[in-house]
């Protein structure tokens, strides 16, 4: 089966890099599960955790990979995981606001 | 130490997990495949839900967005197919990957086969001259919107695959 050309691989567009980029809100809940995990006795390097963590997200649809404005493959929250976070967020602002 | 049971869905992280092999690169799974289909199908969903014209580029850039990234890692082609198989449905002959993910994740009551052509067209115009860091639907209304593009993809790319 042949690609057209446009669909071929794109040098320079997948070289294996040292960090994997990611925005800054799906970094934030990375860390922390990465920590966590650290924690509990994981016994993996900080870079083996974290694509872990992002094959999983991924998995469940809470991330995904896009090019970036370098051309780059990063990652990002999904728009399913935005939401659930501004529903988690809007239930506790509701849940401060009913504290007496 | 921090107790993981208690913690939110999108935050726990099952242990037996990591006892998986482990590789440098994250691997793309079937799950993540189809994770990704679904995201464009509800892309759609909310796309057909907003009467505004330029809905529809919201559901164009996840088409493209995705395919993009296949295309760099040199796998659009077979995931694409992959993605029409998880929906029981077969690639045609040279079913290209945008015609492919747009005939799995569009209505095909609402797209039919001549414009699934002509935005597979455009995205492959959009994929072949647009630069990383210009916007989709900003690229397209440059160019004179989406009948223009797939016309100049006629013209500059598919005249040639014919020669």
């Amino acid at each position: 089966m042949n690609a057209p050309a446009q669909f071929q691989y794109i040098p320079g567009g997948r070289r294996p890099s040292l960090k994997l980029q990611m925005d800054e809100i799906l970094r934030f809940w990375v860390e922390v599960a990465c920590e966590n995990l650290q924690s509990s006795g994981a016994n993996l390097t900080k870079r083996q955790l974290l694509a872990q963590i992002l094959q999983q997200y991924e998995r469940r649809g809470d991330a995904m990979r896009y090019l970036n404005e370098q051309g780059k493959i990063v990652w990002k929250a999904s728009p399913r995981f935005l939401m659930m976070l501004a529903d988690a967020e809007r239930d506790a602002r509701d849940d401060l606001a009913d504290w007496p | 130490m921090t107790n993981l049971e208690g913690m939110p869905s999108y935050f726990w992280l099952a242990a037996s997990r990591l006892k998986e092999p482990v590789q440098d690169d994250v691997p793309y799974t079937t799950q993540a495949l189809k994770q990704d289909l679904l995201r464009l199908r509800n892309a759609w969903e909310e796309c057909q839900a907003n009467r505004a014209r330029n809905a529809i580029y919201s559901y164009l850039t996840a088409v493209f967005d995705l395919v993009a990234w296949w295309t760099a890692e040199g796998h659009a082609l077979e995931r694409a197919h992959k993605a029409l198989r998880l929906h029981r449905m077969c690639p045609f002959d040279d079913e290209e990957p945008f015609a492919a993910v747009i005939r799995c994740t569009a209505d095909p009551a609402k797209v039919d086969k001549r414009t699934r052509s002509k935005w597979s067209r455009m995205l492959r115009y959009a994929l072949r001259y647009k630069s990383h860091s210009e916007r989709l639907e900003q690229f397209i209304k440059r160019k004179g919107r989406i009948n223009k593009c797939a016309g100049r993809f006629a013209r500059r790319l598919g005249g040639r695959r014919s020669r």
